[in-house]
């Protein structure tokens, strides 16, 4: 479906935000990990032909796209981190404009855009200006009006930013529910967002492709590298210095200290089985990543 | 940890904001226009063109010799009419914009009082007026350099500015922060309303009421300017004094071709203290606009916005995937698959119908004047000319509407968004225009050079409305700009009649200059389009 060749995108001051990118993706959910900075926004914004690259191309279903955007943007579903709204509209009539410019039919827009409000839990706000919606509707409508076109190729980045925990699962259930004969590609640096939906992992950083694989190999890959400490209070700052650390938790016996990388770092560690959280944490360090 | 003294947030702030203004394009353009506008404004002594001149008794034309005195004053005059209202566009919108970009939110959670706040906001407007008005002083001393007569004196040179000038423009400041704070003057509608406030409030009233200003100019009485803000009635005062002429015989404005002109050593304006109290006492009306700007400042907070109609809400539907569905149940694969026809002419109409669904209380008004510049002969003029000024606030933000909102990332990949996003909006722009101006044209076919100046007149406010708001990212200065030579115009100047329907002359050359004109700005917003958007 997608095949990206090589992509760099330069900005001024020499910034590299993207670095030889290449990756051939088919149906599914593409999730893109990284942290701040990997230049994950600088690709979507490629791909969702916002953007023009320095070099290399991408082509979606066999079609060159830097050349001709328009064959993406046919297909295209895009959820941009950062966006506004026309603050004087209703959230109906947005939907209804950005539909026209997709080319929907007008006896297929109301009925789409009524789906869509519905789909995103805003119908009872859909008669009130835009203006006045928190910044989670707000972003629910970013949502719909990605998926309005019926979109062949989905991109969203940081979709869930603003979402409550009950939007958030709303959200990754409508993904999983249209990943079927679609490409979607979901940033974020959330990993419990791709973890529920994601049939392939891409990890960037430093504006470069670490790795790409399905969440199973990436666990399969961590396996053995994940380790718990059960240490005093005391330790942990000593500890923090010397591992990467996963997460901690305070219990009766102490602070149970989860970490990747070298099990013999900690006294009494044990290996246990890895997360993709730790798997993540993983490739970030053999990468060159700081313990965090 | 104890908040910071007042004075070190609102220096803070004035850093921030002049910072910011310094480092824009239309800062740029604005210099570079006070500077051409000084050598327009001073033309060579001996063309026959002055800006300030009294009559002798005998009846001729006195000026002065391009001494410091004389080009202090002129540049003065210069700087507080040009800043009054150029200006005034350049500051407003900065509340605006910190409550778009959420800078007001941080701002309002800080121990910052609104007072500070906004007082911040005056200074760090002054402050830039005053930076940009030191170009008016620099487009002086380039005029004395080449025409200048006698030593370059520094005083008499800068004191009409810092007595003009500088109190002037922390008045303008504070109006700009009144129109941002004020519901219903914020935005484009402010601008067009500010055109009339500053011709009215700032030039024509102080000038009556100062006695400065009054028909064919003459007889006038002067009386003490205590309302004067940009010191125009002063002004005409203090140099009626030191010129010894009548009040009705000194004049401000460029005068072209005048006949036997004299020029004399003039020594300049006196100074007295009752003066300099007076334009002192700009500083106090400025306390006018601070106080009502803070009287309707909501600081941020939206609950203090005037609450809309709201539907009942229904029941929460979810999907039939998050289990336990509380309402109607949706899928998205449940919908018939759909086949998109995007197209350049679907996305004009879409793109004409959001403008107006954006149009307020306009959608009122614009049909009623459309209606009403239908009536033929002499009867449809005055609904011609409200149709025209109508047009204006409703295209302003036409073409800047996703810089401002931050929707470019939402649009750009849609495919029915053309290459030139400027086409598009132009295209727009045209469908809306002559939808309201259909009516006229049809009863103006009768007249075929009037309609077709009628036609050229709109393409001009289309074309000029979409250039500009793309070039400058806002509205500001198309509104600026379009209200100055609609209000010309409808002041029965031929030569701003841009669309044949104000002056008592119409002529269709005047209208296809216009159009010209608006081509051209319309081909240099496309050219820069080009090179920043170069995805498409």
């Amino acid at each position: 479906m997608l095949e990206i060749r090589s992509l760099a995108k330069e900005y001024s001051g020499n910034h590299l935000a993207l670095q030889d990118f290449s990756l051939e993706l088919g149906e599914g959910v593409l999730g893109l990990l990284g942290p701040n900075g990997a230049g994950k926004t600088t690709l979507m914004s490629i791909l969702a032909t916002v953007t023009r690259p320095t070099r290399g191309t991408f082509l979606w279903q066999g079609r060159d796209a830097v050349a001709d955007p328009l064959v993406v943007r046919r297909a295209l579903g895009y959820l941009p981190q950062d966006f506004g709204v026309y603050d004087k509209l209703t959230a109906r009539e947005f939907l209804f404009y950005l539909g026209r410019l997709k080319g929907i039919p007008e006896n297929e827009l109301g009925r789409r855009v009524d789906a869509l409000l519905e789909l995103t839990n805003l119908h009872g706000a859909a008669k009130r200006r835009l203006g006045g919606f928190s910044g989670g509707m707000r972003q629910r409508v970013g949502i719909a009006q990605a998926l309005l076109g019926d979109p062949r190729l989905v991109i969203v980045d940081e979709p869930t930013v603003g979402l409550d925990p009950e939007e958030r699962v709303r959200f990754r259930n409508l993904l999983s529910e249209i990943a079927h004969g679609r490409l979607v590609i979901l940033s974020t640096h959330i990993v419990s967002d791709v973890e529920a939906v994601a049939t392939k992992i891409a990890v960037m950083r430093q504006g470069r492709l670490l790795k790409v694989a399905s969440p199973e190999d990436l666990l399969r890959a961590a396996a053995g590298k994940v380790f718990v400490a059960v240490l005093p209070s005391e330790q942990i700052a000593e500890a923090q210095r010397r591992v990467a650390v996963s997460s901690l938790s305070r219990r009766s016996d102490g602070v149970h200290l989860r970490y990747v990388g070298g099990g013999d770092s900690l006294p009494g560690a044990r290996a246990v089985e890895p997360t993709l959280e730790d798997a993540y944490l993983l490739i970030n360090l053999e990468a060159g990543g700081q313990p965090s | 940890m104890n908040p910071p003294p007042i004075w070190t947030l609102v220096r803070a702030q004035v850093a921030a904001e002049v910072t910011t203004r310094l480092r824009s394009t239309p800062t740029a353009v604005a210099v570079i226009a006070i500077l051409i506008a000084s050598f327009k404004w001073i033309p060579d002594p001996a063309s026959g063109a002055v800006s300030l001149a009294w009559n002798e008794e005998a009846g001729k034309s006195v000026s002065g010799i391009y001494n410091s005195a004389y080009l202090g004053a002129s540049v003065s005059v210069l700087a507080s009419l040009f800043l009054s209202l150029i200006g005034f566009y350049l500051v407003a919108g900065s509340i605006r914009r910190d409550r778009s970009n959420g800078v007001g939110a941080i701002l309002a959670a800080t121990p910052l009082p609104s007072w500070a706040y906004l007082a911040g906001k005056i200074a760090a407007h002054s402050v830039y007026l005053w930076t940009i008005g030191l170009a008016s002083l620099a487009g002086g001393l380039l005029v004395f350099l080449r025409f200048g007569q006698g030593p370059f004196e520094p005083l008499a040179f800068l004191a009409p500015w810092i007595l003009f000038v500088a109190p002037g423009m922390v008045f303008i400041a504070a109006l700009a922060i009144l129109f941002d704070a004020t519901p219903g003057l914020r935005g484009v509608g402010g601008y067009v309303v500010y055109f009339f406030a500053w011709i009215f409030l700032l030039v024509v009233f102080p000038g009556l009421t100062s006695g400065g200003m009054g028909p064919d100019g003459a007889a006038q009485v002067a009386t003490t300017p205590y309302y004067d803000p940009i010191g125009m009635g002063a002004i005409l005062q203090m140099m009626q004094e030191s010129t010894g002429s009548r009040l009705g015989d000194v004049s401000i404005g460029l005068q072209y071709g005048i006949k036997d002109l004299v020029l004399v050593e003039w020594s300049g304006l006196q100074y007295s203290p009752r003066w300099v109290g007076l334009r002192l006492l700009t500083f106090l009306w400025t306390l006018l606009p601070f106080g009502l700007a803070l009287l309707f400042f909501d600081r941020f907070d939206p609950s203090r916005k005037r609450a809309g109609r709201q539907p009942a809400e229904r029941p929460v539907a979810t999907t039939a995937t998050t289990g336990e569905p509380t309402g109607r149940i949706v899928s998205l694969s449940a919908l018939p698959p759909i086949h998109c026809a995007p197209g350049f002419w679907r996305s004009v109409l879409a793109e004409a119908r959001i403008l107006w669904s954006g149009a307020g209380l306009l959608r009122f008004a614009l049909p009623l004047a459309a209606l009403a510049a239908a009536a033929p002969g002499k009867a449809g003029l005055p609904g011609a000319a409200a149709l025209l000024l109508l047009l204006g606030p409703a295209l302003a933000e036409l073409a800047a509407r996703e810089s401002l909102a931050g929707t470019w990332p939402l649009i750009l990949g849609q495919p029915g968004v053309p290459a030139s996003t400027v086409m598009w909006k132009l295209a727009a722009a045209l469908v809306f225009v002559f939808a309201f101006g259909l009516p006229r044209l049809l009863t103006s076919l009768a007249d075929p050079a009037l309609a077709l100046a009628w036609l050229c007149g709109l393409f001009f406010v289309a074309a000029f409305a979409v250039a500009a708001g793309a070039l400058t990212g806002g509205g500001k200065l198309f509104t600026g700009f379009y209200v100055a030579i609609w209000y010309t115009a409808l002041n029965a100047a031929p030569f701003a009649d841009f669309a044949a329907a104000m002056s008592p002359s119409p002529s269709l050359a005047t209208s296809a200059v216009y159009a010209g004109v608006g081509l051209a700005a319309a081909g240099l917003a496309w050219a820069v389009e080009r090179r920043r958007f170069s995805f498409a």
